[in-house]
């Protein structure tokens, strides 16, 4: 079905090719994961397949391409995507419409299919992946799962025979992840070829009858399903790869906590026209890195942002070792780095922005603290120039730079690799012995067992549990 | 929710044109003197039947006490507070009205019927994806924005001190917000690309557009006027 | 992007070398027809341009602020736009923008059909100097000037419907009253308008290609 004969790809402004005599071949309803560090070329591989290299990115490629036995670059992109249907990281950008009805059947508008069959085949979809709930909403509003569902939906409408998903469950939390998984399974059950570029292995680990690991833009190694199984948790992390075996990850419960000083928070509740928060007040050892846990909507991020005062309608009020911090106390003893870093960053060098941060630029503190994380070579470089996972740790920088206790991450490791993972839970096992209680969300079990000391499950706007690994009392 | 009565896009569009145009160019006198408070009325009486109650009692309680204002205080005032009184009387009465239609217009239509519609115009294919893309991204900016805001809060980068270096304001709001834009932009092309939106076919459209008896009514009105209008002024 | 014809040096020229001018010709204009993501583009940056256009304009509803909108919008409105110049390959992207910001400003700001016309004659001829003098930062400047100053057209019904916009005034506000505003917005203020929004833009171009280098460029956007 699909053949990639000895390619190779150079982006536009780079100097080391993206891939390198690339032979591979998938046949028609397999299931085929590429798998790797970040920057090993899976994503290069996604574009390759759906036509977007070279229609719209420009570089320099070499080799063939066959889908369904047609030479890809002899076709316009408009006839490869009849072939192909892809689905991208980011739900909430890869929707053409505002609704979800006309985002749902934009594919097979846009091919000219008559109307009533068209809403045939809408029809089809809403029963076959359940999305009946669904309809007639504003994309916007909608969880990232639903919004992955109805993009899963909005592809599959017009039947393609091969199925791209360029790390689909980057943003999701388990339960849509599992919703995923099912998808897929579906298609799988229809025949048709998928390809996944992926970090998270755990969920296509049934599903899945090859993975491609790839490093540096080559095939190092194909492992079938079987293979795949056998392998250790420890393995796949020499490899780069995160975990499949979950159950296995054991959070560490022997850290000692100084029981001494306390972080207080008081009943927390705020009201939105369509969100209502209400948590009780708890106590927790301080300093401590916690982990908010909790299905997406449960309101993690609202939490977040009304515990640290940002929003108005909330007026929280908590104690750091009996010292009282109500309102705009709580934004001034408070920092956030957010899931999307970019909206963090606007100076034009690393260094000026950590030296922005701080109440009184410093510049010898900044470079310590440069050191401290291990950055010390990016202090000129362009926050916007840097990897995702070097962004984040500017954007982790200078919110240590700004000297709050409190800090709340969110998201910070849904899209990364295992090393980067890795370092992340490093910095933040580094924060802890700087005095601060770092709150992070998240959905990632292997750094909530890395760094974590105890986590808070919110469901629905309520707190449902809190604990902590060393089984103290809370 | 449900509205009580349909009004075709295309009739939208011709009534926004209308109301914008004559509300500034035509002269108040004669037939004017009848015919602006209609075109005043009109987009107040479509905002209720579409239930957007809100904006449409913001836009008649401004419209009368504007109207009563001019016709009773205003002629006792002199001076600066005359010069400011009008500017505020003269913008609310001639932009208001078109104002708020283009709020009705883009309010109560989906970007699919908007496409729809200026498919059936026979508008070019290439401006068609441009104006639906400018629509499709203005609530994306609208919420990056805000973000950017919380970023900068927890900065204190905002405020006070933000109105003395004003440049560096717009700096540091503007960057993120088009770095933000541009990364969106790029996904979102590509995106569209794999979904067939370069297709040279005929693009079908499911929305189903169709005139009944309150387009006719408008499209007429709006005939009506633009026939005076040229009668009056032209000729 | 350079085509080669071949085209061999003969007396005559054969129906073989028509079919190879005329492939070569259809392959130029291929590559120089505006394509679907190149609309795309043209709406993205649009947007931008225009969400920050109309969050100024709000400011018009102070009397005093609305003579110098059209400053205000160069000055601010040169950051997005001179990132849409610098991704702009191609004739025609311009002039679709300055369309589509003339419509949409016909559409909502009650003035009449000038905008549309300023945005279609003003967008032309920024996007033919823009092609013409290739990308640098002295083009994308004066291409944002030119540009500007399709904002104008929100003033015209003032000068070119004068005898309406004033008679209008007379009803409401006496005659006295109208001769007075008319003798202040003489028709040369037109001219002062026209020269100070292409001031402002230049300086917001330069602004726009200033920051453009700082940080884009850097980060490899651009």
């Amino acid at each position: 079905m699909i053949q990639l004969q000895n390619v190779s790809f150079q982006y536009q402004y780079q100097s080391k090719k993206a891939l390198n005599a690339i032979d591979l071949e998938i046949s028609a309803g397999e299931v085929i994961v590429l798998c790797g560090k970040s920057g090993c070329g899976k994503t290069t591989i996604t574009r390759l397949l759906n036509g977007l290299i070279p229609y719209y990115i420009n570089g320099e490629l070499q080799g063939t391409i066959r889908l369904a036995n047609q030479d890809i670059q002899a076709m316009e992109i408009h006839e490869i995507s009849k072939l192909t249907g892809s689905v991208f990281q980011n739900p909430k950008t890869q929707f053409y419409n505002i609704d979800t009805d006309s985002e749902l059947v934009f594919t097979v508008e846009n091919f000219g299919l008559p109307s009533y069959e068209i809403l045939n085949r809408k029809a089809m979809m809403v029963e076959q992946f359940e999305l009946q709930p669904l309809l007639q909403r504003n994309l916007f509003h909608l969880s990232g799962g639903e919004k992955q569902r109805i993009a899963c939906a909005s592809v599959a409408i017009h039947n393609p025979p091969i199925i791209i998903l360029d790390e689909p469950t980057a943003n999701l939390d388990n339960e849509a992840t599992a919703q995923l998984g099912e998808m897929i399974a579906f298609w799988k059950s229809q025949g048709k070829t998928i390809v996944i570029s992926e970090h998270r292995l755990h969920y296509l680990q049934n599903l899945a009858d090859r993975f491609v690991y790839l490093e540096d833009g080559e095939i190092k190694h194909i492992f079938t399903q079987k293979e795949m199984l056998t392998m250790s948790n420890e393995a796949l992390y020499q490899l780069g790869l995160r975990a499949i075996h979950l159950e296995e990850l054991m959070p560490q419960h022997d850290r000692l906590l100084d029981q001494g000083a306390r972080f207080k928070l008081e009943t927390l509740s705020y009201f939105n026209h369509d969100f209502q928060l209400k948590i009780e007040g708890f106590d927790l050892p301080f300093p401590a890195i916690m982990a908010i846990t909790g299905h997406n909507g449960a309101g993690k991020s609202t939490f977040a942002k009304a515990l640290t005062g940002l929003n108005r309608k909330a007026s929280p009020t908590f104690h750091i070792n009996n010292v009282k911090f109500r309102k705009k106390q709580c934004v001034q003893a408070s920092s956030m780095v957010m899931q999307d870093v970019h909206h963090q960053l606007f100076t034009e060098s690393v260094l000026a922005e950590i030296l922005l941060s701080m109440p009184e630029p410093n510049e010898e503190l900044a470079l310590d603290l440069l050191a401290l994380l291990g950055a010390s070579e990016l202090k000129d470089a362009h926050p916007l120039a840097l990897s995702g996972g070097e962004k984040q740790r500017v954007a982790i920088l200078s919110a240590i730079a700004a000297d709050k206790q409190v800090m709340i991450m969110d998201e910070p490791t849904s899209g990364l690799d295992y090393h980067h993972m890795r370092k992340f839970a490093n910095c933040m096992n580094i924060l802890r012995n700087q005095n601060k209680l770092v709150f992070i969300i998240t959905h990632d079990p292997e750094m909530i067992a890395l760094c974590c000391d105890g986590t808070i499950e919110l469901s629905q706007g309520m707190m449902k549990d809190i604990t902590l690994f060393n089984k103290q009392r809370v | 929710m449900k509205q009580w009565i349909q009004i075709d896009p295309r009739t939208k569009l011709l009534l926004t044109v209308t109301i914008n145009i004559i509300t500034v160019s035509a002269p108040q006198n004669g037939w004017f003197l009848y015919i602006l408070p209609i075109l005043w009325g009109i987009p107040a009486i479509l905002l209720l039947l579409y239930q957007k109650y809100k904006i449409a009692s913001y836009y008649l309680i401004l419209l009368l006490s504007v109207t009563t204002f001019q016709y009773t205080v205003a002629p006792y005032i002199h001076g600066v507070l005359f010069f400011l009184s009008l500017g505020i009387i003269s913008i609310s009465l001639r932009l208001l009205p078109g104002i708020m239609m283009g709020y009705f217009l883009l309010s109560t239509t989906s970007i699919s019927e908007l496409v729809a519609a200026l498919e059936k115009l026979h508008m070019p294919r290439g401006f068609i994806i441009s104006l639906s893309v400018m629509f499709r991204f203005f609530p994306t900016l609208s919420y990056e924005y805000i973000y950017i805001q919380q970023a900068m809060a927890f900065r204190g980068l905002t405020g006070f001190s933000m109105l003395l270096h004003p440049v560096k304001a717009m700096e540091y709001r503007l960057i993120p917000l088009m770095v933000s834009a541009s990364k969106i932009g790029n996904e979102l092309t590509m995106a569209s690309l794999t979904r067939g939106l370069s297709a040279p076919n005929k693009r079908t459209n499911v929305s189903q557009l169709q005139f009944y008896l309150q387009d006719f009514l408008l499209i007429t009105t709006c005939i009506v006027v633009w026939l005076i209008f040229i009668w009056e002024v032209f000729l | 992007m350079s085509i080669t014809l071949n085209i061999p040096k003969k007396k005559e020229i054969t129906c073989d070398d028509y079919f190879f001018i005329s492939k070569g010709a259809i392959h130029m204009i291929k590559n120089l027809a505006l394509r679907t993501e190149d609309f795309m583009t043209v709406g993205i940056y649009t947007s931008i341009y225009f969400a920050l256009l109309f969050t100024i304009s709000l400011l018009g509803y102070i009397p005093i602020f609305n003579a110098i909108l059209p400053a205000l919008i160069g000055i601010f409105g040169g950051v997005p736009f001179i990132l849409f110049l610098a991704k702009t390959e191609k004739f025609g992207m311009i002039t679709m923008s300055g369309i589509i910001c003339g419509l949409i400003m016909m559409l909502m700001g009650g003035n009449g059909f000038y905008p549309l016309l300023t945005g279609l004659i003003c967008g032309f001829i920024a996007d033919i100097l823009f092609i013409k003098l290739k990308s640098s930062t002295f083009s994308m400047t004066l291409s944002f000037a030119v540009f500007s100053l399709w904002t104008i057209g929100l003033y015209l019904p003032i000068y070119l419907h004068r005898t309406t916009y004033f008679s209008n005034i007379t009803v409401q506000y006496g005659a006295e009253y109208a001769n007075k505003l008319n003798s202040y917005i003489p028709d040369w203020t037109l001219f002062l308008f026209i020269v100070m929004t292409f001031a402002t833009s230049l300086i917001g171009g330069l602004i726009g290609t200033k920051l453009l280098t700082k940080h884009f460029k850097k980060s490899g956007i651009v």
